[in-house]
């Protein structure tokens, strides 16, 4: 049990540093064998991220891909991308509808408007970490 | 239409009504009038049609329907309707 702790320990560290296919490349793994213990010890390879920047990840893959797709770059499966999706009250709604008028994005909902964003207060996003993997 | 219009209002009239035609009735004068007027304030209008809104979260994705990312937005950087016109 001690020896799982340190191995689960040791595991998180290294998960924090590299990328998961350098570790499993320096201790001669393959990447199915180290999945399967990364599962028997509990961890996921998204246990490396602290809660916010993890949920703040997730939203801005989830805003330009798919489940499936979030889940393949971050060598996940889908189930997994759910769980955090359920435990951190992210969901997806593509129901809404934009109209640009001056400088507002007016938002409506079901022809229903709810509101309006000037355009300058839109964000951009830093395309290397989210638009192409 | 009169000189002193209140912007605001007009921008969401613009919104809410789906063609020109429509405001132009409102305010009692032709869409041509409108049009000048809109020209003269800076005002363009791009419809639904034009973009793709993903809601994750609290955060809203605004894409042009190419695919093209414009920018995101959290829900709390929202005017809500019944703030915009009095």
């Amino acid at each position: 049990m001690h020896k799982e702790n340190t191995m689960r320990e040791e595991i998180e560290k290294l998960l924090k540093q590299k990328r998961k296919t350098d570790i499993c490349k320096e201790y001669g793994m393959s990447i199915e064998e180290f999945n399967g213990l990364v599962r028997r010890l509990g961890l996921t390879p998204l246990t490396m991220y602290e809660e916010d920047d993890l949920r703040e990840m997730l939203i801005n893959l989830l805003g330009f891909h798919t489940i499936q797709d979030v889940a393949n770059m971050l060598s996940v499966n889908p189930r997994t991308v759910h769980y955090y999706m359920e435990k951190y009250d992210i969901d997806i709604d593509n129901k809404y509808k934009v109209k640009k008028v001056g400088k507002y994005y007016f938002l409506f909902l079901k022809n229903k408007l709810i509101g309006r964003v000037k355009e300058d207060c839109l964000e951009d996003i830093d395309e290397s970490k989210y638009k192409h993997r | 239409m009169k000189a002193n219009i209140n912007i605001d209002k007009l921008l969401t009239e613009l919104a809410i009504h789906r063609s020109q035609s429509e405001v132009a009735k409102l305010y009692g004068i032709s869409k041509q009038a409108l049009n000048m007027r809109l020209k003269s304030l800076g005002i363009k209008t791009e419809n639904q049609h034009k973009f793709r809104v993903k809601k994750v979260g609290d955060t809203f994705f605004i894409f042009r329907k190419n695919g093209q990312f414009i920018g995101k937005f959290n829900e709390d950087c929202i005017e809500r309707h019944e703030d915009i016109v009095p």
